[in-house]
């Protein structure tokens, strides 16, 4: 065996021989990483918008009534099962967190539309936002509410003062706090809790509990013995399981996960196939080079190694450019759609995988027509 | 059809003559009852029969025939790019039949292919192209890079190195692909018509090239070729047809032989086709000191010609034997019980070792048939223009 770093780099010269068709290889194959990019980008968007939520949720634990399984519907919670938390030495405070959906009306337009309420007792902070600090007061005031500035424009020109109908009740917009929209809703309208009895019925149940604990106290332990202690009616989770829990819920009980998959498994089939059709023309034009080498004496893993190899330079030189375009979208879409599109090196990474295995599965297909170049033809 | 006809050791006779002493000489190529067949059942076609063929170290053998003759089939053979199917084909004494196809692979290693097509990688720099073989032996890095410099240089390529195939001449890639089939300095080079695409000078070029390589490293060149330009650095030339080797000349033997058949007054007008006929036809035998070669009284079957050595002519009259004379390099004898169906009317003994080149009684007679006066050649070589 020659050495690696003896050998003529015959795969990367044959790749660049050609250097207008290695940039239509690559952009055709970048075209395949961004379409993938993509996919799991809104999948993964519309999960994390959809788990925005817990991600601000200023609590230890929260406390949920046990059929709601994710926090698009589902019962809600009696607030005596609150109060019962309060009870354990081990819980501070509990502020209960109304949630629900409401129509407004765009001051401008007039038009109605959709929009996620919350609601919770003035003066206490159950989101971590930072506007919401100085602004939590204000919420004593009925009919005051903070608007969500990161909503997307559908609500119309919103500035503190502007009134708003929300549901059949006027309010006045006094600030903002910054969340940003899910697929349920454009956008969030925070209020206290005496705004939201008056607009909906059944204030004594609870979309959920928030609880803060003492410092240093046992979760694990807190939970079971919450679990006993109020009975079999609650989920007990904390911020974080609550959001894994929403994104499992979204990618896998609802369509969207399914859609996403198949928007993926087209992208990669697209990949596969103009990467084969790269290797495949590749070795048609090299036919004759192929079974020469064959014939002076390189064995079947010569070539399927050469093969190999660019398939995987084809992986890596059309992954950088699809990398790109992707994070490229990746800022647009959200700047334009308030989705959160995070390009984490995990995702990242997990494109690149899958780059390589796309073009590796075409490799291996494409290598077949050199193993039959048939050495005896040559002369 | 003649029958397939081979060099062999003493005492069979054989028809390609040949002096030199190899008994101690490995060939590189020896080929046994060779045989092949294409197609399955009802399609299946006999393309070579019972193919027998040598060649050694150092030889240039070039392969001629028509298309369809089975040369390529058999250059595949010997190259291991196909099996083997019947027979026996040793390439530096080791056996192709019941190789496996990796085993086949390891034995292509040794051997340089030179392809009528030079095949030569598009994408790869002509030093490249000539490394990329360097990569199927061990050698140092060094040696790695020295080596096809080193070739191409001898190619008269030195200033080319770099140059991909698109920039280089049609004999310049030719020279590319030789020195990419030599840089291993394989002990055989199979050739496909490796100046097809040349012209004139060019091609001359290569060939010197190949006689060098053969001649200083001692390869073996084997060279199928409708070039008869080319024909000048062939020791041995082979023919076939129809699947079968029909003729197997040692050049230079065979000039020395005509030589010989030109001075033989039985023979005297014979054009020089017709004397490397009878020297392509003749059998060559061995006789130790003293043994008899021909029997005064006996039938004559056979005309003689000493190669080399010499021999004894008696004659036994009213029971006692007188010595004639002694016959050296390039005497005759024997013709006379032919020419007039008589029997032997002398003895023959070797004198000292002898080499004989015989041709039996028929195309003995035929020869003389077909010699005819001048004038009748003359009208033969206008009627066959």
């Amino acid at each position: 065996m020659t050495p690696w770093n003896q050998r003529v780099p015959v795969a990367w010269c044959m790749l660049l021989h050609r250097k207008g068709r290695f940039l239509l290889s690559m952009l055709g194959i970048a075209f395949s990483v961004v379409i993938m990019f993509m996919e799991i980008g809104f999948s993964n968007g519309i999960n994390d918008s959809q788990a925005r939520l817990p991600v601000f949720l200023n609590a230890d634990l929260v406390l949920l009534h046990k059929a709601r399984t994710n926090l698009l519907e589902g019962d809600r919670l009696n607030r005596i099962r609150m109060q019962q938390a309060l009870a354990c030495d081990e819980v501070v405070s509990a502020v209960p967190l109304y949630e629900g959906l409401q129509l407004v009306v765009n001051p401008d337009t007039n038009l109605v539309r959709v929009i996620s309420v919350l609601a919770f007792p003035p003066r206490t902070t159950p989101l971590k936002l930072p506007e919401l600090d100085g602004l939590t007061e204000r919420l004593g005031v009925k009919g005051n509410v903070l608007f969500d500035r990161l909503s997307r424009p559908v609500y119309g020109t919103i500035r503190e003062g502007t009134q708003l109908t929300i549901g059949d009740q006027p309010t006045t917009v006094v600030g903002f706090v910054g969340i940003g929209p899910s697929i349920r809703s454009d956008g969030y309208v925070l209020m206290g809790n005496e705004t939201w009895d008056d607009s909906k019925a059944g204030a004594d149940l609870v979309s959920m509990a928030l609880l803060k604990v003492k410092p240093g106290t046992d979760l694990d332990a807190l939970k079971t013995k919450l679990l006993a202690q109020l009975g079999e009616e609650i989920t007990v989770l904390t911020p974080e399981e609550l959001r894994e829990r929403e994104v499992y819920f979204t990618a896998h009980a609802t369509p969207a996960g399914g859609v996403f998959a198949v928007g993926l498994s087209i992208g990669f089939l697209i990949g596969m196939i103009i990467c084969y059709q790269i290797l495949f023309n590749e070795i048609s034009d090299n036919m004759p080079q192929y079974a020469t080498v064959k014939a002076v004496g390189f064995s079947k893993s010569y070539l399927v190694v050469l093969v190999m190899q660019q398939a995987v330079l084809l992986a890596v030189f059309g992954f950088l450019p699809g990398l790109a375009g992707g994070a490229v979208l990746y800022f647009v879409i959200q700047r334009a759609t308030q989705i959160l599109m995070f390009l984490t090196w995990q995702r990242a990474g997990f494109i690149f995988v899958l780059t390589l295995f796309m073009c590796a599965v075409s490799g291996l297909l494409a290598v077949r027509k050199v193993l039959r170049a048939d050495p005896a033809e040559v002369f | 059809m003649t029958a397939p006809i081979s060099p062999s050791t003493p005492p069979r006779p054989t028809a390609a003559p040949f002096f030199i002493d190899r008994s101690n000489v490995t060939p590189t190529v020896e080929i046994r009852g060779v045989s092949h067949f294409y197609g399955e059942g009802e399609n299946k076609k006999q393309v070579l029969f019972d193919n027998d063929l040598t060649i050694y170290p150092g030889e240039i053998v070039i392969m001629t025939g028509p298309s369809g003759s089975g040369k390529t089939t058999l250059l595949t053979l010997i190259g291991a790019l196909r099996s083997l199917q019947q027979g026996s084909l040793k390439i530096m004494g080791q056996e192709l039949l019941g190789l496996s196809t990796g085993e086949q692979v390891r034995v292509r290693r040794n051997i340089g292919f030179i392809f009528q097509a030079h095949n030569l990688f598009e994408s790869l720099t002509a030093y490249q192209n000539v490394r990329l073989t360097t990569e199927l032996h061990d050698y140092t890095p060094q040696q790695r890079h020295e080596l096809p410099v080193k070739m191409l240089t001898e190619l008269g390529l030195k200033e080319r190195l770099g140059y991909k195939p698109a920039n280089l001449s049609g004999g310049q890639r030719q020279r590319v692909a030789i020195g990419r089939a030599l840089v291993n300095q394989p002990k055989l080079v199979l050739a496909d018509e490796p100046t097809a695409a040349l012209d004139k000078d060019t091609g001359r070029q290569v060939v010197n090239l190949l006689q060098t390589m053969a001649k200083t490293r001692g390869s073996a060149i084997m060279i199928v070729t409708h070039d008869n330009r080319i024909l000048d650095v062939a020791d041995r030339i082979v023919n076939m047809v129809d699947g079968y080797i029909v003729s197997n000349i040692e050049v230079a033997e065979n000039i020395a032989v005509c030589k010989f058949l030109q001075r033989c007054s039985v023979f005297e007008g014979a054009p020089p086709n017709l004397l490397t006929d009878i020297a392509g036809k003749m059998k060559r035998e061995k006789h130790a000191p003293g043994s008899v070669i021909i029997r005064q009284g006996d039938l004559g079957d056979k005309f003689y010609l000493v190669r080399n050595g010499s021999v004894e002519v008696s004659k036994i009259t009213d029971g006692r034997t007188d010595t004639l004379i002694t016959l050296k390099q390039g005497s005759f004898f024997g013709e006379l019980a032919l020419l007039r169906d008589e029997p032997r009317a002398a003895t023959v003994t070797a004198a000292e070792p002898a080499e004989l080149l015989t041709l039996s009684k028929e195309i003995f007679l035929e020869v003389r048939k077909n010699l005819g006066t001048f004038e009748e050649q003359l009208r033969k070589a206008n009627f066959g223009r």
